[in-house]
Formats: structure tokens, sequence, C-alpha cells
């Protein structure tokens, strides 16, 4: 006997539940009090340009590059709690609502809502939409999922179709790091430090093409990209190439954009007693 | 005369059984066993004798028995009070210095009945008749309150139950002739008797049933598990190719045929397994290690028990039983291989333990003897077995006065 | 200025001397006379180690080109590496290899190779775990290679990936990693804990097939390695060597890259470990008698989590970068220089405490034949000229020698222990009557391959290992060891020092000298 199916899965999922007054308070308190709290203790973030993010007026598009499961809780984390508590993020239908335990603890706990990535769906764009306009910021992350190798994927356009259609500012984020702490092929959690970026405002021209927008946007985030790597004026430098996305997807790429991450942690931290250096 | 004697009491019953591990002698001696004054039995034909055991053995069953640890099941087959011990060597009261092996069972003809449909063919083991006719119920003489037992100065038995001994035979192969017919048995019940064979345990019944199957079978390997330093002695003696603890035999089962193991999911295994111990862990054991498709059998007593049986079911495995012995069928060339020349294909169990007993000369097994008056030691002994070097204990009786007498 | 080594005899005024005992020590006192071999004390170390690489890639010895100039774009370069039976334990972050290994990608990044293969040259040793790999590795060599697919670990029953690449002239078959072979370039990065690491043998025998291994990893072969540690005087190296040039000829390019490190095998907590006893202060006392005592109150398989989590604060003293044998013989002069003391004279009896770790029980348990193998294969050979003990002298060594096996990394040592030991310990019946049937176990093999088991002829390995010892020694004690399976190896034991050496008179006569290994740390032995 099949239970009959009162919601429905994926992008038919319906997130309206966790988008209540109520609800939305207790998400605020848990993200307050254990999950940023707990972010931080593993991933250890630097926050870069912080202070763009306190003249922001709701609804903003946040975009980020994509790297782990780490990276929407990290968004969450750096974000200032007015910011915070009217956020919801973009999450892959087919992996985040595939089981409807799963998807009303992926709504409730971080406020995600259905996207669908495999292709664009009107039902996905229209409910952003909406949501942006009824004043929620909204968290997307246009590379379509998380990085296979470390390095950064093409973006794909919908956020910047979204922007110009609203007419909010799009604010790119570039997180590093994440990956070397729980990218998509490891086992475990391996606790480390992080890069997180704030970009200044991004707003669609006049007329602007979809495609051109996605292109600046593209651009600003290899701006941010080269800026984890190195430091504010060479990251600006012109003609220099930037990470977004990767020229190649060999090795040597990810070696040269990691350079700056030696790092030599000792994988078990505890006992430190006993000669590990943590 | 002087018989150790069974009797109804609950208590007694009751305190042996949980005196039994931590205070052994005191649940002997206050268990159902008691040394009596007693009358021998009746004989209820002209075709019962009297006979005087030399020795008799003390059997697993026995102690069972006394420690009140059997099945319920068998309650009702005996008749008390009874007078133990099966595995008799004795003489004839009214022929002194014959010396006869009684062959236990209490059949059909014995109970003064027409043959039943297993005795008609020789299944005696089987026989229907263990609770009606002349005698009380009783599946053996040392279950039944009408005959007496071995663990006695005197008792009675039917003259067709008797086996003259030849003149060389030791007392003390004489006295396993009845272990080694069961074992004769057990070594005969696989329906293939080659390949890998496994034997777990080696007491009395373990270590009968390999010098059985080592000249009954045409096993590539015999493997026995055994705990106890004079077991593990013995099996190597008796034609045992590897010697096992407990905890090794899942290893060698895998090793045997270079097979995959998945947790206890074995991909092969043992052609045939005897269980010689019958306890859950055995015989769970023997089903897991085991190839698929193979048999066990089970030869060992054994009692309730809560078993899984997962691997039984996945692996198509065999599960049969093994009880006491009546009539054989042998193929011609094991019939010859083992000098056997004059016979139908279809001997009676006894007369092939009769056969065997001079070369297989199991006379060894016997470790400790003592007097009747000491029974409290000899089960003691008998019900640590192995822990304590024994293998058969028997009660001596040869050293009674009436023997001079006569 | 670290003092050398050298040779104690015992006084009355000799404190009581350390012994390992596996997880735990004893303190000991040895009979007045006996001789007691401290090693030296710990080299100092290199301080600027990436500058140290740096200079030996491109100042390499021998026949060879610094290593930018053999790197070009379109080429196929396969960097091969010691596995997790080095060092021992392992070495407190960052590694050797890491160090060694970012310093290689670089040059390689530079070049623009992005032909890259990773290899952990495991020969017949167990995989490495994730977490063991980025230790040894470096997260940033890790997460660079693994997640493309260039970070392998070598699996010599990987046939199709195998290839034959000659034989020697002796009829020894010579069949490596096919990936290896048919790289334009292969870097093989070494750790020299002990002289027996490296050279030919690193690619000889850690990136080879069963069937090649097989022709020097057998008892004839241990019998005439005296010592196995002395590569002049090994057959086991001859054999790796022959099988060197027969690489070398078939044109397989080889920059090797070894190290040596210093002897700073245990840190703070532990520092009473490598002092001389009579030079405890009291806070050494404290920390023994503190630990010691936590120990014994401590399950064996938590006190062995601890031990097992210890890293070694070891320096680097030495790395050496070019043609193989041009190398080696510069790395085995370093390790010499650490852990070489000159003793005068054979003893009757030899005495060692066995540790909690051996080459193989990374991260496990050291089963029964583990410690057969460390007694008499390790510490048994770690000599040159002539053995520390006698022929037919007697070996006495301390170890609980419990019967625990690690099922998941030693499945075949659980059934070599019950079916081959309960029947031999002889090394020629063993070898000749099981090895084949275990080593083409499917079992095994498919365990090795796709669990983290050793491959199923590992144990006879260890048990030829300690071949050489069992035809020299008289007999074999070992103090504090469980009797069974004492017994089931083949050799006593004894529960305390004065029963040991009672039971050692016996066979040696009344009044034996005795030698003391004392360790740690490392310590060999140069007997004249």
């Amino acid at each position: 006997m099949i239970p009959p199916r009162t919601h429905a899965t994926g992008t038919n999922y319906d997130t309206t539940f966790s988008r209540k007054e109520v609800v939305r308070r207790v998400r605020g308190f848990l993200l307050d009090t254990s999950i940023a709290p707990l972010t931080r203790s593993i991933a250890k973030p630097t926050i870069i340009n912080a202070s763009a993010l306190e003249t922001l007026e709701r609804p903003i598009i946040f975009v980020a590059n994509h790297q782990s499961h780490l990276d929407t809780p990290l968004i969450l984390t750096v974000l200032p709690p007015k910011l915070r508590h009217h956020t919801v993020v973009g999450a892959g239908a087919d992996f985040f609502f595939d089981r409807r335990t799963k998807g009303f603890f992926s709504s409730t706990l971080l406020g995600a809502i259905p996207i669908d990535r495999v292709r664009p769906s009107r039902a996905s764009a229209e409910l952003a939409t909406q949501l942006l306009e009824e004043g929620w910021n909204l968290v997307l992350f246009p590379e379509g999922g998380r990085t296979p190798d470390g390095l950064t994927q093409e973006l794909k356009s919908g956020a910047a179709q979204i922007a110009i259609k609203v007419g909010r500012p799009v604010v790119p984020i570039f997180i590093d790091g994440t990956y070397e702490i729980f990218g998509k092929t490891a086992d475990r959690i391996h606790p480390g430090s992080t890069t997180v970026i704030i970009g200044e405002p991004l707003y669609a021209r006049d007329q602007e093409r979809v495609a051109d927008f996605n292109g600046r946007i593209t651009h600003a985030l290899g701006i941010l990209g080269r800026e984890a790597a190195t430091d504010f004026y060479t990251a600006r430098k012109p003609n220099e190439a930037l990470p977004f996305p990767a020229p190649s997807r060999s090795w040597v790429e990810e070696w040269r954009t990691n350079a700056h991450r030696h790092n030599h942690r000792d994988s078990r931290k505890w006992p430190k007693l006993f000669g590990s250096r943590g | 005369m002087k018989a150790l004697v069974v009797s109804r009491s609950p208590a007694r019953f009751l305190t042996a059984r949980l005196l039994k591990d931590r205070l052994t002698d005191k649940a002997i001696e206050s268990g159902p066993l008691s040394l009596k004054d007693v009358d021998t039995p009746k004989q209820p034909s002209n075709e019962w004798v009297r006979v005087r055991p030399l020795l008799s053995g003390i059997c697993g069953s026995d102690i069972a028995t006394v420690f009140f640890k059997s099945s319920r099941y068998f309650d009702p087959l005996t008749s008390l009070p009874f007078t133990p011990g099966h595995e008799i060597v004795g003489e004839r009261v009214d022929r002194p210095g014959e010396r006869v092996v009684v062959e236990p069972a209490l059949t059909c003809a014995i109970r003064g009945l027409a043959p039943c449909r297993f005795c008609a063919v020789g299944e005696t083991q089987r026989c229907e008749s263990i609770a009606i006719g002349d005698l009380k119920e009783g599946i053996q003489l040392g279950y039944c309150a009408s005959t007496g037992g071995g663990w006695s100065n005197e008792f009675i038995a039917h003259e067709r139950a008797l086996h003259l001994l030849p003149e060389t035979m030791t007392l003390e192969d004489a006295v396993m002739i009845e272990p080694l017919a069961c074992a004769i048995h057990i070594s005969l019940v696989p329906n293939r008797r080659q390949g890998n064979l496994a034997i777990i345990g080696a007491g009395t019944v373990g270590l009968t049933t390999l010098a059985a199957s080592a000249r009954l079978g045409e096993y590539d390997s015999i493997t026995v598990v055994a705990k106890h330093p004079l077991q593990r002695q013995l099996a190597k003696v008796l034609g045992a190719t590897q010697v096992l603890y407990p905890d090794e035999l899942l290893g060698a089962a895998r090793r045997l045929h270079a097979s995959q193991r998945v947790g206890r999911y074995l991909s092969d295994g043992f052609d045939t397994i005897i269980d010689a111990v019958g306890s859950t862990s055995t015989i769970e054991s023997a089903v897991e290690t085991v190839r698929p498709g193979g048999e066990v059998i089970v030869a060992g007593m054994p009692s309730r028990q809560s078993l899984d049986l997962a691997p039984l079911w996945h692996r198509e495995v065999t599960l049969k039983g093994a009880y006491a012995y009546g009539q054989e069928q042998l193929e011609p060339a094991t019939a010859k291989r083992i000098g056997l020349l004059d016979n139908d294909g279809r001997p009676r169990t006894f007369d092939l333990a009769l056969h065997l007993a001079p070369e297989l000369g199991l006379g060894r097994l016997v470790t400790h003897r003592y007097r009747l008056n000491e029974y409290v030691p000899a089960l003691r002994k008998a019900y640590h077995g192995g822990r304590e070097d024994a293998i058969k204990v028997v009660f001596d009786l040869t050293k009674r006065k009436s023997v001079h007498d006569a | 200025m670290p003092r050398p080594g050298f040779v104690l005899e015992v006084d009355r005024a000799t404190p009581p001397t350390l012994f390992w005992h596996g997880e735990s020590f004893r303190l000991e006192r040895l009979p007045r006379g006996s001789r007691i071999l401290y090693p030296p004390e710990p080299l100092n170390p290199i301080n600027d180690v990436r500058a140290a690489i740096e200079k030996a890639l491109d100042n390499p010895v021998g026949d060879a080109q610094p290593l930018s100039s053999l790197l070009n774009a379109n080429m196929k370069l396969t960097i091969a590496f010691d596995d997790v039976s080095l060092p021992l334990p392992q070495m407190a972050s960052p590694d050797i290899r890491s160090l060694v290994i970012e310093a290689v990608l670089e040059r390689a990044a530079e070049a623009g190779v992005t032909d890259v293969a990773l290899i952990a040259a495991l020969a017949l040793h167990r995989r490495m775990t994730e977490g063991e790999l980025r230790h040894a590795l470096g997260n940033r060599v890790y997460n660079a290679l693994a997640p493309r697919g260039q970070l392998t670990q070598h699996d010599a029953e990987d046939k199709p990936n195998m290839t034959v690449v000659g034989e020697t002239d002796r009829g020894e078959l010579v069949e490596l990693n096919r990936r290896a072979v048919e790289s334009d370039l292969l870097v093989y990065v070494n750790i020299n804990l002990v002289s027996m690491d490296g050279g030919h043998k690193s690619v000889a025998t850690g990136l080879a097939s069963y069937d090649s291994i097989k022709f020097h990893h057998n008892v004839d072969t241990m019998v005439h390695s005296r010592s196995f540690m002395d590569r002049h005087n090994s057959e086991l190296h001859s054999s790796n060597w022959r099988m060197g040039h027969v690489i070398k000829e078939a044109g397989v390019k080889i920059f090797q890259i070894e190290t040596t490190l210093n002897t700073a095998t245990f840190p703070e907590n532990f520092r009473f470990l490598a002092k001389r006893e009579w030079e405890w202060n009291l806070r050494d006392r404290g920390s023994f008698i503190a630990s010691s005592e936590a120990l014994k109150r401590t399950p064996p398989h938590l006190a062995r989590q601890i031990f097992q989590s210890v890293r070694s604060p070891y320096g680097v003293t030495g790395i050496t970068a070019g043609e193989v044998e041009a190398v080696h013989e510069i790395t085995l002069e370093r390790v010499y220089q650490q852990q070489l003391v000159r003793v005068d004279g054979q003893s009757d009896i030899l005495t060692l405490g066995l540790p909690f770790i051996g080459p193989y029980n990374v991260n496990s348990i050291m089963n029964p034949i583990l410690v057969y193998c460390l007694g008499l294969g390790y510490f048994f050979n770690m000599y040159r000229n002539k053995p520390l003990v006698r022929k037919g002298g007697v070996l006495i060594m301390s170890h609980p020698n419990r019967p625990e096996f690690d099922p998941a990394f030693h499945p075949s040592y659980v059934d070599f222990f019950d079916q081959v030991l309960s029947e031999t310990t002889d090394p020629l019946v063993i070898e000749s009557k099981y090895e084949e049937s275990f080593a083409r176990d499917p079992w095994y093999i498919h365990l090795y391959r796709t669990g983290n088991a050793y491959h199923g002829v590992h144990p006879f390995y260890m048990w030829y290992w300690g071949a050489h010892a069992l035809d020299h020694l008289g007999g074999v004690i070992i103090l504090g060891g469980d009797p069974k399976t004492t017994r089931r190896l083949g050799f006593q034991s004894a529960s305390t020092m004065a029963d040991a050496l009672e039971m050692a008179r016996t066979i040696v006569g009344s009044d034996p000298s005795i030698m003391h290994l004392h360790s740690p740390p490392l310590v060999m032995a140069d007997v004249y």
C-alpha cells in the first residue's frame, strides 16, 4: 500500500510553510545559536570586505561559487543577522527535495527552495522572482552544482535573468577553502580555514542582455577568486588570466590556484598531546 | 545386589540441574542417582538371562539424565526407577566365563512382539514398540525399569541381545563396541563418503566416529575440532588430517577451496560435517561451514535450542540426525576394503562393530575406571570430560567378590 | 653536538634498564657484567628543509640531470613514494614525502606537465587509507591529484597494468607497474629509516608483482642475507640490484630522491624513552611512573590507540637526488652515521624490548607473527659483520604476544597462524607446502585489491624475514609472552627476566655473556 501523497517532491515540493513567521524565527534562532557557531568552528572563515554587507538593503541576490555543502551554512554565517534571517537559498531540487523528509529539513533549517538544475524551469524562476518581490534575499550557486575537482565551472545565466527581471542588485561572493574541508569526493570533514570575499553589488544596466550581465558577474567573481589567492591589487591588475571559469581542468590549474593554501594540518586533531601538531 | 538407581524425585532432579556447574559433587550426591540394594529384575520369559557386568561405560546421554539436562521429549520414553548403563561387557550368570557384549535396544523381538515394519527390515533403532510389550517404557536397556542396567552388579538381558566375545578381545575394546556401533552408523549416514569431512567435537562420539569414518569412507581430508590436549592428540592418532580449535573452523573451511567470505557467509566449505556435540554453537557453525548443498549430521544428543537457520535456508544445507544403529547398507567395495567378505551387503551394525573393534583398538579411549561406590567422582570426571583429560569413563565391576565366588 | 652511541657495562651503580613491552614498558635489572648497547643521540637536523630539497633537485649526484631539465609539457611523469610502513611511528606533519613531492610537482607545474601520476609503492602491503595518504602527501598534493584519479596505489594483482621488463642473468623475473615503466620519467621519493630501505629495492620491490618479488623474498635469499640491513652482504639486495640493472637497461629513467631522518622518535611526553636511565631527572621519573602505571590500567585496545596516535618529531638529516646507486651510497653513509655503534665481540644472550609498532601494524594490531618478525627479522638483523649474539645463542625479547589479529588488515595472518603454524614452524617446509596456495587465494587477493588487507603471501615473508635468525639462534624466549601463543611460534615464554635467563642458561651454559639492545631509538651494531 502506497500512502496517498499529500505533498509532491522535487520542484513541486511546497516550501511555503518554511517562510511562515514562526518557522522563520525558529530558523533564525537555530542559525544564530548552533549552525553558525558550528560552521565557524569547522571552517574558520576570514571575511574580506564585510563592510559591503552593512549598507545593503533587502532584497538582494547573492551569487557564489560552489565547492561544498558547507557553502550554504557558511554564507548564512557571514551575513549580518538582519539579512540572514530573511534569506532563502536555491538548492538543487533533484538532490535536496528528492524525499519529503530531506526537503522538510532543507527548507526548515536553511530556508532552501527547490531549483531545477537539470533544465531551465519556469516554476523555479517564478518562485525565486516571487520571493524576491516579497522581500526575501536569495542565495544562488549558478555553477549548478559543487565543483568535482576544486576548480570553478561556468556560470549558468539563471541568476542574471532573475536579477534583470526583478531589478534588484547581485552581490558576488567568492568562497575559498571549503573544497579542502569537505569537497564532493571527500569521505569526511577535514576542518580547516576559509576565506569569504564579498564583492560590490552589481546592477543590470538598462536594456542589458542576460548574457552580458552574466559575463559581468563572472568577471567580478573571477577578480574575487584571484584576490583570494593573492591580494587586492594583484587581483585587479588588467590582462591577468582570471580563474573564472577555470581555463583548463588539469591538476596544474588546481595546483596554481591553490598555491596560497599550504595546508599541512595533521588529519587527526585529537589527541594533541602525543605529538600531532594540530 | 548393589545398583545405581535413578529414582523419581522432582526436587532431586532440580537440585542436580541447578548445582551441576558450580558444585558438581554436591549435584551428584543430592541428584536423582543413588547407590541402592535392590533385587535383580524378574526375567519375563526363559529367553532372558542374568548378566553380571564387568565394565560398564558412562555415556553422554547418561550424564544428561543424571544432571537432568536432557530434553523433556525423552521423559515418557523411559520408566522410573531405572538403573542406567547401556555400554556393557559382562558375563552370563548361567555360563560363568562366557563374556558377552549387550546390544541394548529394546525392540519388538525382545519385547516378545511380532516385528514392526522397521524391525522387519532391520532398522531396529526406529522400532515402533518402545513402550509396549513385556517390558515397561524404555528406548534402551539402561532406561527401562524392567531390565536393570549396566551400573549394577547384575541385570537381565534377552538372549538375542547378547553377542559372544572372541577370546582375544580385551575388556576395554569390548566396552567400546556399543559406542563404536553408534559411530559406524553415524559415519554411514552421509550420502557421499568422499571429499572433505569435518567432525566437531572429540569426545567419545567424535573420536569413534573419526575412527569409523577414516576406515569406512574415502575422504580427501578429515578435519576434527577439538579443544583439549588429549582429545587433540588422540584425533591425530585416529586419522585426522588436521585438528583445529573451534574458532579456527571458519578460516579452515574457507581455505579448503580458497573460497570467498563476506562476514559469516562462505561460498564453499566442507562436503559433510558431523556434529558430535549437539550444542547451539556447534550446529550453527556446522551449518555455516559446510558447503552449499552439503550435509550436516547431528550425532551428539541435542536438546532444546534456538538456532539461526538463515544459512541453512540460503545455502540449501541438509540437516540430518543419526541415532543408534540397526542394519547398514554397505557397498561391495567398502565391505571388501574392511575385509568383510562373507555378507549380503546388509550387515548388522553391531556385527560390523565386532568386526572392526580389534583393528581400531578403541580400548585406548577408556581413560578412567571407578568402582560402583565411587560414582560421585566417576560422574564428575565424565561430566568434565576433555577438560580433565577424560574420554571414556567406565565402572569397573571385575573386582567384585561375587566373580570369584562363582 | 649529539653524543655517539656506546656500550655500557652493567655494574652495581647501574639503574634498571628500560624495556619496551608492546604497549607498555618494563624496568629490568640485568646481571652485573651484562653489556647495554645505547644508540647515538639524534643528529642535528637540517633547518631549512625546503631549501635543501631544492638544492638536491638542482644538483643531482651520479649520472643524472637536474630535475627541471628532465621535464617538458608533453611528457608522462610518474612519482612513486614509500607507503605507510615508513617512518615509524608516522612523522609529525609535514611529512618529508609531502615536502619533496610538493617541490617536484611545483617544477612539473612550471613545465606544464599535465600527465602526472602519483603511485604509492605498496608492493604487497595494504592500501593506505585516505587519512594516511593525506598525512603522507599533504592536503595540497592530495586535493590536486586524488579527485582527478591521478593518485593511485600500486596494485600487484592488476595484471593488465603490470608489464614484464625482463629477466636477470639468474633468471629472476622483473615485472613492474606498467604506468611507472612506460613513463618518460619515474621519480621515486623515499624515506630511508633503516639501511635496508632504498636503492634499487625501492622500484624493484615497491612497484613489483608477486611473481617478481618471490625471487628474492624467499627462505634461501633471507638465510643468505647477513644481514639484510647490510646492503653489501645481503642477498636480498644483490637480487634487487640485479633487477635494478635490468630496469635501467630496459630504458626506464629513474630519478631517485632519498631522504634520511634522525632518531628523534618520541615527542616531549615520552622524552624519557630516549634518555639513558641514569640521566633521568625527576620529571623523567615522574612521567615514566605516570605513563607505565596508567598503561597498566588501560585496556590494551585503548593503549594501542594512544600509542598509534603518536607522531614523531623526526628531523631531516639529508636529501639526495639523482642516479639510484650513487644516491643510495650517500644515504647509507648518513644512516650509518646516525645509527651505527661499534661493538666488540658477540654475546651468548641478546635481550630486546619489542615496541608497539613495526612496519606492518601502523594503525593496527601487532599480532604474534609480526612480533616474531620484529624480533627475529628486524632487531636481530640490525648488525654489520657478525650478529650481536653468537651462533647457537639465545634471544630474549619482551612483548605480551597476545593472540590478537586485525581482521581487516591481516586476514591471511589469522589463517597462517591457525593452519600453518599449528603444523610446522620450519620456514622451508612452510615455503614449499603452503606459500603458493596463500599467494593465489582469490579472497586474499580481493581484500588486498579492494580493502586494506596485506596480500595473502605477506605472513610468509614475515616468517622468511626471521629465517636467518632461526637458523642462527639456539633458542628464543619471549619475556611476558602469552604461553600458548608463544608455543605456537615455536618459542618458550617466561614471566620474569630471572626465569628467562635461567632458561637461557640451560642452552648456552651457566655463565653467559649478555647484551641488551636498547631501544628506542633505532641502533645498528657493527660487531667485530
